[in-house]
């Protein structure tokens, strides 16, 4: 019965305090993801009116 | 889009490595006044995607444009990914595999998914310094993790309001409840090896 059961033991990282570093985001960066999220949301929008019939291939 | 922050929130996020749940991340990636906001409630913080999330945020995407566009915007820098060697994700794993028990011996109704178990298992992993912004709370009960912080959405006057959870490890109720689960798997595994022998 060697190893019965198999205990779970926590296992926490050794260093838990890694150096945190802080969001940088650019004006640059902002304005792409920015441009990105109206790109997507304009696709959903197209998406839904072909399902919808209203728009044609 | 109304966003309303609880008390101290900004405080209890400086300094701090923030992993962010898919559902908050695709709120991020349709609706650009979060993105916004979020960019300026996280300034204190490092916003860290970890690949079970990734991996959820980029499945079962029809349109090939729009999972490319998800990736693009996942690739900016903005987003730090997690450490994902195979040595950490064995210890997380068994974690998750810890909490799953955990959760049943507390009678947890709620049985979360195995991504939201791993997502669990990396917070206790690295225990401190760390935390998960969600709007699953339920997926993390409060007998291992507290709520630091509340960050709640009113879509529009037509919608309720969607609550997103600041969730952290809390090592002193894990204590406890892991003491109690193991005195009974104890007690349990006597019991068991007397009859088997």
């Amino acid at each position: 019965m060697a190893n019965f059961p198999r205990k779970l033991k926590p296992n926490y990282a050794k260093n838990s305090t890694r150096k945190v570093v802080k969001l940088v985001a650019t004006k640059d960066t902002i304005e792409k993801m920015v441009m990105i999220i109206r790109k997507a949301k304009k696709l959903r929008e197209e998406s839904a009116e072909y399902q919808n019939g209203n728009l044609s291939l | 889009m109304e966003i309303f922050l609880s008390d101290k929130i900004l405080s209890v996020l400086a300094n701090k490595q923030v992993f962010i749940d898919n559902d908050y991340l695709s709120l991020m990636f349709q609706n650009e006044e979060v993105f916004k906001k979020s960019l300026e409630i996280f300034s204190k913080s490092t916003l860290f995607i970890d690949p079970y999330t990734e991996f959820e945020f980029l499945r079962d995407i029809y349109v090939p444009a729009d999972r490319i566009m998800r990736e693009q915007f996942l690739s900016y820098g903005v987003f730090v990914p997690a450490l994902k060697h195979q040595e950490i994700y064995s210890k997380i794993q068994e974690n998750a595999l810890l909490l799953s028990k955990l959760y049943a011996h507390q009678n947890s109704k709620t049985h979360p998914s195995s991504i939201d178990l791993l997502l669990a298992g990396r917070l206790m992993y690295h225990k401190s310094n760390i935390c998960l912004i969600s709007g699953n709370k339920k997926d993390f009960p409060s007998c291992i993790f507290r709520t630091s912080g509340v960050i709640s959405l009113e879509k529009d006057l037509l919608s309720g309001m969607r609550a997103f959870s600041i969730i952290e490890f809390d090592e002193a109720k894990f204590n406890s409840t892991f003491a109690a689960y193991d005195e009974l798997e104890t007690r349990g595994a006597k019991l068991l090896a007397k009859e088997l022998s």
